[in-house]
């Protein structure tokens, strides 16, 4: 098991081994999420019931929360990758951060902009600076670094090493997006859905969301591939093994 | 919701999430596929 592990390891680190698998995967991971996505959007807006309190408007709950999710997600498996290449100076983990950094950022944003959105008929407001929202707001900041970062050093190490610094360093906010709610009074509400506990919401609500949820994870995985394909076609034009494979598609 | 009921917030949501998953999908698209082609531009020139 744990040779098999190390052997797969190994693999991930190859540039040629992970283009030609992700050729593979991609189409499948692609036509798979975008079904749950407009599956699970179909249902929660048209078919599950309507709240009592906040009426239709509550439906952004199906593009919201799996957004935010999915970005805390993405900022965690992006530290992970930063350790990985500061202890092992492994590539890949290199490539990996370059390309889920944008797409943590964009579903940062989705979250952000849906969450006003939301506000503004429930609370009465755009934006307001309590725990949950600001913390949010710094973990797009944080993402908005990296990609600055990307650019500013003329060698690619470098710049890969400075990254995955910074990702470690804004992995501290993490814990605090997460815990905002309970640590602090904020406007916004604690969490509706729990994996240990009960969940407060209406299952009839719950089962199109955790479709939801599942979907954009999914997206995440394909559009990560995509970018990490992007970022290797880059990084690798001059070598034979690409110029083999280009000719060959 | 009934279908076409017009929400301006849910809708909104709706079309920016939708554009901006779109642009995720296009922009690694055309960077593989002009990498691609640029190597096969090279082999034929």
């Amino acid at each position: 098991m744990f040779q098999t592990l190390k052997n797969f390891y190994h693999k991930l680190g190859s540039f040629p081994w992970f283009y030609k698998i992700s050729g593979k995967v991609i189409p499948f991971a692609g036509v798979l999420s975008i079904s749950l996505i407009v599956i699970s959007s179909i249902w929660g807006l048209f078919f599950s019931p309507t709240d009592a309190v906040q009426g239709d408007v509550y439906r952004i709950i199906y593009f919201h929360v799996p957004a935010v999710s999915v970005s805390q997600v993405i900022y965690y498996s992006m530290s992970i990758a930063a350790a990985v290449f500061l202890i092992w100076r492994m590539k890949m983990a290199g490539v990996y951060i370059k390309s889920l950094a944008p797409i943590g950022a964009a579903f940062t944003f989705i979250g952000l902009m849906s969450g006003a959105i939301w506000g503004q008929p429930t609370w009465g407001t755009w934006w307001v600076w309590d725990a949950r929202l600001t913390s949010t707001l710094v973990l797009f900041l944080f993402y908005l670094a990296i990609i600055g970062m990307q650019s500013t050093f003329a060698s690619r190490k470098s710049a890969d090493t400075a990254v995955s610094i910074i990702t470690l360093v804004g992995v501290v906010n993490l814990p605090i997006v997460k815990k905002s709610v309970d640590w602090w009074n904020t406007l916004h509400q604690p969490a509706s859905i729990s994996i240990t506990g009960e969940s407060s919401i209406s299952s009839e609500m719950l089962l199109p969301l955790l479709l939801s949820i599942l979907g954009i994870y999914l997206f995440v995985f394909f559009t990560g591939l995509l970018s990490m394909r992007a970022e290797i076609s880059t990084r690798e034009q001059n070598k034979d093994w690409f110029k083999k494979v280009s000719n060959y598609n | 919701m009934d279908f076409g009921e017009f929400n301006i917030h849910i809708w909104s949501v709706v079309s920016a999430t939708g554009i901006i998953c779109l642009v995720l999908i296009y922009l690694p698209l055309a960077k593989i596929k002009k990498n691609e082609s640029k190597i096969k531009n090279n082999e034929t020139t």
